[in-house]
């Protein structure tokens, strides 16, 4: 029999990739994003949601899902990182919880990227996640 | 003043109910703007059922403008700013002499860029008429 853990997580995945199907066509369609970040970002979608119990939807997460797919997608065509923001960066500046898991899933994504995910774009994604949190 | 005399703006992205807030009062009566998701807002665009499209994302990079250029295609696309650029005046009006008809930006420059960008689509629109934007 299935691990029921690993079957509910299997169910989020699928979720996840079900509600963000159509946007994610929509840029892997148009070249916008590559197969394997918008791989990495149903992914990454899936962790989070796990660890931290936060549900994410088209009409509250649909910038960070671009941001994470275009900035994943950025990083697989070995393109140049965001340039950094002090605005971010000073609007972070205390949830370490989130750029932690934030930072945890990038150093799984880093090893089927190959490239170290530098803190610029840890910082974007920190950010985008922090809205969605203190939205709900 | 007739309807087509109004520009019509989408806002998407980072706050876009307060982008549209700024583009409509920086457009001093001749600007309709609505905040909207940005595949919605770019489909208005695409449809010719808005003129222009504002969007934005902590980066004002690919985020701001990605859902805009898979639908209007890159060439009707500009980015207008990054945090380590800010939007100027001649930036925008290059831009929107090059027809573009959506722009991105970061949210952080969002209250000094969007008047900029709404007085370049206005002087365009001025010395070029129906001919400008989506219109």
């Amino acid at each position: 029999m299935a691990d029921p853990g690993t079957v509910a997580a299997s169910s989020l995945a699928e979720q996840i990739k079900a509600e963000f199907a159509e946007r994610l066509d929509l840029l892997e369609d148009a070249r916008q994003i590559t197969p394997l970040a918008r791989r990495l970002t149903e992914l990454t979608l899936a962790e989070i949601a796990e660890e931290l119990g936060v549900t994410f939807t088209e009409d509250g997460a649909a910038p960070f899902v671009t941001h994470l797919a275009v900035a994943l997608t950025r990083l697989n065509r070995l393109e140049m990182e965001a340039v950094p923001s002090a605005v971010v960066d000073e609007e972070i500046r205390h949830r370490t919880r989130e750029r932690g898991v934030i930072q945890r899933v990038m150093e799984e994504c880093e090893k089927l990227l190959d490239r170290e995910i530098p803190d610029s774009e840890i910082a974007y994604m920190t950010v985008h996640l922090c809205a969605i949190l203190d939205d709900d | 003043m007739t309807s087509r005399e109004i520009i019509r703006i989408v806002a998407a992205g980072v706050d876009a109910a307060g982008m549209a807030t700024i583009a409509q009062e920086a457009g001093g009566g001749r600007v309709e703007a609505a905040a909207l998701g940005d595949m919605q807002g770019a489909r208005l665009v695409k449809k010719g059922q808005a003129d222009f499209y504002l969007g934005t994302c902590w980066s004002g990079g690919g985020g701001a403008l990605a859902a805009a250029t898979a639908l209007l295609g890159s060439t009707k696309v500009g980015i207008a700013g990054t945090p380590g650029m800010a939007v100027s005046d001649e930036k925008v009006a290059q831009l929107v002499s090059e027809g573009k008809i959506a722009f991105g930006f970061p949210y952080e420059q969002s209250r000094s860029a969007i008047p900029i960008i709404i007085k370049a689509i206005l002087a365009h629109h001025d010395t070029n008429g129906e001919e400008a934007g989506n219109g």
